[in-house]
């Protein structure tokens, strides 16, 4: 190794100027080669470095199964209210789905062959779906308010671009 | 209808959240070396930094949720160390913790050192474990753990600038302490 670009690499070092590549270079080499005799007084600290990084927390017997123990734990109890969860989706499909979804199709079904009652069954039964559906269409009258809200909040934004 | 697919989506929701934990742990755990040097480093003491890991991890657990697992959890961790141990020195009234055997020997030292140099590397320990809290910080997380200057000043709250410049404070004096002793002035 290069005696010269390990001075200047050690300088750099002592402003604070080297990259991590660079600490590496010094690193390796005050660790893994042989120290020139005016280096060695820099290479007792490049060595505690190294030796500080191999030092473990698993070497010490007791910490991991504390985490695993609150880890179990509260696994179990989110596994207990996914169960809880699974359960309730089961009873309420059970109760919620009808039996048979076309059962109640069939009750409603006239036959009619008179040409007479026949119009004034469709009249009827259209008069019928023109009343419910303006009644439907009334509802939507609300959505101006919504209209005149937004229109309200675009002042607003408006009015805080103008500051701005 | 509606009621089992709010069910089945709470079904969903609890999986999701067991699948994340997981997740997140196996995150944690691989940290933990690199948390209890840093504790020990700042603390000076085995022990309180064993402490201070269980509980960096257990705050670290009950926060999980709130924390975006995209985000860098290695810094978060961290800081959360440094936060940890600051306030401790500070409880801890008397920092002027005898320095002098804190450390059990090392171990695992090669056999080819020469015994003057295991003595200089006990010494650069002391050296570091006189050097104020913060340089002591700056110093672990660079050279030992071999950390970018950006992480370095966002787990220690400060600019790059001034980590910089701290950094390199904290290596002048460690050479010079270094020097001093090799001039024969001892430490007690």
């Amino acid at each position: 190794m290069d005696i010269d670009l390990i001075k200047k690499l050690l300088e750099k070092y002592y402003e604070g100027d080297t990259t991590l590549e660079e600490e590496a270079v010094l690193r390796d080499y005050f660790n893994n080669e042989e120290v020139a005799q005016e280096l060695q007084k820099y290479q007792s600290q490049f060595v505690f470095y190294q030796q500080e990084r191999e030092i473990k927390y698993q070497n010490y017997d007791y910490e991991l199964p504390k985490v695993s123990e609150i880890y179990h734990t509260r696994r179990r109890s989110y596994w207990i209210t996914a169960a809880a969860a699974a359960i309730l989706l089961i009873i309420s499909i059970i109760f919620f789905l009808p039996k048979d979804p076309f059962s109640h199709k069939q009750s409603n079904v006239i036959t009619v062959t008179d040409p007479d009652s026949t119009y004034r069954i469709t009249k009827y039964a259209l008069y019928a779906v023109s009343e419910n559906l303006n009644k439907g269409l009334g509802k939507l009258d609300k959505l101006e308010y919504l209209q005149d809200g937004m229109n309200a909040l675009n002042k607003l934004n408006l009015s805080k671009k103008e500051s701005n | 209808m509606n009621g089992i697919f709010i069910l089945l989506l709470i079904f969903v929701f609890f999986v999701f959240i067991i699948v994340e934990e997981k997740e997140y742990l196996s995150k944690i755990i691989p940290l933990q070396d690199k948390l209890y040097r840093f504790a020990r480093r700042l603390l000076k003491n085995e022990e309180d930094a064993k402490d201070a890991v269980q509980e960096v991890i257990i705050k670290l657990w009950e926060k999980c949720n709130m924390i975006d697992s995209t985000k860098n959890i290695e810094a978060f961790a961290m800081r959360v160390t440094k936060n940890y141990c600051i306030d401790k020195l500070r409880t801890r009234h008397i920092q002027l913790v005898p320095i002098k055997g804190i450390f059990p020997t090392q171990k695992s030292l090669n056999p080819d050192i020469m015994l003057e140099q295991k003595e200089q590397v006990k010494i650069v320990e002391k050296i570091i474990a006189s050097l104020p809290a913060k340089q002591r910080a700056i110093l672990q997380l660079r050279d030992i753990e071999g950390m970018e200057m950006q992480e370095i000043a966002k787990i220690m709250n400060m600019k790059p600038n001034n980590v910089k410049v701290n950094l390199s404070r904290a290596r002048k004096k460690v050479k010079e302490k270094l020097e001093e002793y090799e001039n024969g002035y001892r430490f007690n």
